[in-house]
């Protein structure tokens, strides 16, 4: 198949996903699976469309539904994708652990988790911590696990501040060169200058972003 | 003139003394008063006693009853998260997915400890303040009450793939609306504040704010006995005017801080008043000069907008505000002459 194929099935698959039609997107990948397998499946038409669908979101030309739809169709589509011999034997996955999790006095879930989606699609392995966690909690978990990069959410200007207080554990413990920060949530597409305030390295203007912005900071690790 | 001329006469485009204000601080007179939080979004009187602190110190021309949307959801079988200086927050759900929706009921706002508070709330306020200063009850519209009761996640959920089970929700959620702002208003409210982010397409998609969520609303702010006032919710306002500006008994738009003044009058025309746009949440980490030149220049705007009312948008000014934010936002209203 010619890639100018591949751009058809990505317009395709982009305004299924406009159109909120979830279970007709899952099934669409699914037919292309059949034949391309998975990997393809998704390298060429899943991924290139969630990026679009990412900038049109950044923009403020899509929902926040829409962005929701998407999350759903990728957790659906991975769902699949993984109980498919060729995702098993042709995918690089890629083993790095990251944590996520909404801060202490926050409990709104729904930006972690769509991120935990994209990320797990780009091949991290995501551990999920949930809502209102604390600072302590969140960088022992990383250390335990070796993670690289912590991600962590708050929605409300007053809870984000709390992150704050991840940035002051990783310093204490003196991981600034070997794990970095990654924050999001409503409030800082508002308010870019408070992921300066609360110490983040990285965010995301979108969901979709994360896995980029996770790649970039990766790169910025002194090995 | 008192506050309550004042404010009424902006709703009518009549002259005024000068342009009336109402800062965002329910959560701000806990902090005058330095009454617990836990305390304050429980005490009738103590949530009274801080708005009282609020008129001594900031002269407001409207006071709020408790903006603490999710007290409304506990109703409904939520449970709530307490903070030492924030407003409460949705702690859990009453139900997890659509499949709980049908074991929902509606509470009795006569009777439930949680309604009866918010209740009591407005109806000191309004005794205390009667013919001086409006009283706006603030309650959840239809369409936005169900993510406090199910979580933002599975409201949106529900009403993308599940739409029996979302009319369900809403057929609740109307019949407590019309019948709790009724409620509030026959308690002494001027008007109800509904904020509604959920019935705009920068939440949900166009399809489902233009055919499920905007006629919701326009069906019960129909039956709803006095003067609404339709607060942006946190999302941004202008692009979705349109689809809500003709809505019944609405009398007035909160804007977002970055919607524009002159383009949300060039959609409503000259019906409802404008209110905004200073971003109360963000006070906390600015310094009174800035303050005072956004204010100063929100207020120039609208010099000759005669139904402009000078408000902060978004939620709750925060806890931690220096008293000279907001100080210097009284004198800076109250200073400017329309002449």
């Amino acid at each position: 198949m010619v890639d100018k194929d591949y751009r058809q099935y990505q317009s395709q698959l982009i305004g299924k996903i406009i159109d909120a039609e979830r279970a007709e997107a899952v099934a669409f990948i699914d037919a292309l699976a059949q034949e391309v397998g998975f990997p393809t499946a998704i390298s060429r038409v899943l991924d290139p469309a969630l990026i679009e669908i990412g900038e049109l979101w950044s923009r403020e030309k899509l929902s926040l539904a829409q962005g929701y739809v998407a999350a759903k169709i990728t957790e659906d589509v991975l769902l699949k994708a993984v109980e498919s011999t060729a995702w098993k034997t042709e995918t690089a996955h890629m083993h790095i652990p990251v944590v996520l999790a909404n801060i202490e006095d926050d409990f709104h879930s729904l930006g972690r988790k769509m991120v935990s989606t994209f990320l797990q699609l780009s091949g991290w392995d995501v551990c999920d911590m949930g809502n209102d966690i604390t600072a302590e909690e969140i960088v022992d978990k990383a250390v335990e696990l070796h993670a690289p990069i912590i991600g962590v959410s708050a929605m409300m200007y007053t809870s984000a501040l709390n992150i704050a207080k991840v940035r002051a554990e990783m310093d204490r413990r003196k991981l600034a060169n070997s794990m970095k920060l990654a924050v999001g949530g409503a409030i800082f597409k508002v308010r870019a200058s408070l992921v300066r305030e609360v110490g983040g390295d990285g965010t995301a203007v979108s969901a979709i972003e994360a896995p980029q912005l996770f790649a970039d900071l990766l790169h910025t690790i002194k090995r | 003139m008192h506050p309550i001329e004042r404010v009424i006469n902006r709703l009518r485009g009549t002259p005024v003394d000068r342009i009336p204000y109402a800062p965002l601080t329910s959560l701000y007179g806990a902090r005058l008063t330095s009454c617990p939080l836990e305390e304050y979004y429980a005490s009738p009187e103590k949530y009274c006693d801080g708005q009282a602190s609020v008129v001594d110190l900031l002269e407001p021309d409207i006071l709020f009853s408790p903006f603490g949307l999710v007290i409304e959801a506990e109703a409904f079988g939520s449970t709530t998260a307490y903070f030492e200086k924030n407003p409460p927050n949705l702690r859990a759900p009453a139900v997890e997915s659509y499949s709980g929706i049908g074991s929902l009921t509606v509470p009795n706002i006569d009777s439930h400890p949680r309604l009866m508070y918010l209740r009591e709330s407005t109806r000191l306020l309004s005794r205390r303040y009667k013919d001086r200063i409006p009283v706006a009850a603030i309650c959840n519209a239809p369409t936005e009450l169900p993510a406090l009761i199910m979580g933002i996640e599975n409201w949106i959920d529900t009403l993308l793939f599940h739409p029996e089970e979302a009319r369900t929700m809403i057929e609740l959620t109307s019949r407590h609306f019309v019948d709790f702002a009724n409620a509030l208003l026959a308690d002494g409210a001027t008007c109800i504040i509904t904020p509604a982010s959920f019935s705009n397409p920068m939440i949900i998609t166009h399809r489902i704010a233009r055919d499920v969520l905007v006629p919701t609303l326009r069906e019960c702010y129909a039956r709803v006995k006095g003067p609404i006032v339709f607060h942006h919710g946190g999302a941004r306002l202008l692009p979705f005017l349109a689809l809500l500006h003709d809505l019944p008994n609405v009398v007035g738009f909160v804007l977002d801080p970055r919607d524009s003044f002159s383009d949300a009058r060039g959609v409503m025309g000259g019906g409802p008043a404008i209110m905004g746009n200073l971003n109360g949440t963000l006070l906390v980490k600015s310094t009174p000069a800035t303050i005072a030149g956004r204010c100063r220049r929100i207020l120039e705007d609208r010099r000759d907008d005669a139904k402009f009312i000078f408000t902060t948008s978004n939620a709750d000014i925060p806890y931690d505000t220096p008293v000279e934010h907001l100080t210097i936002i009284r004198d800076t209203v109250q200073n400017f002459g329309l002449t």
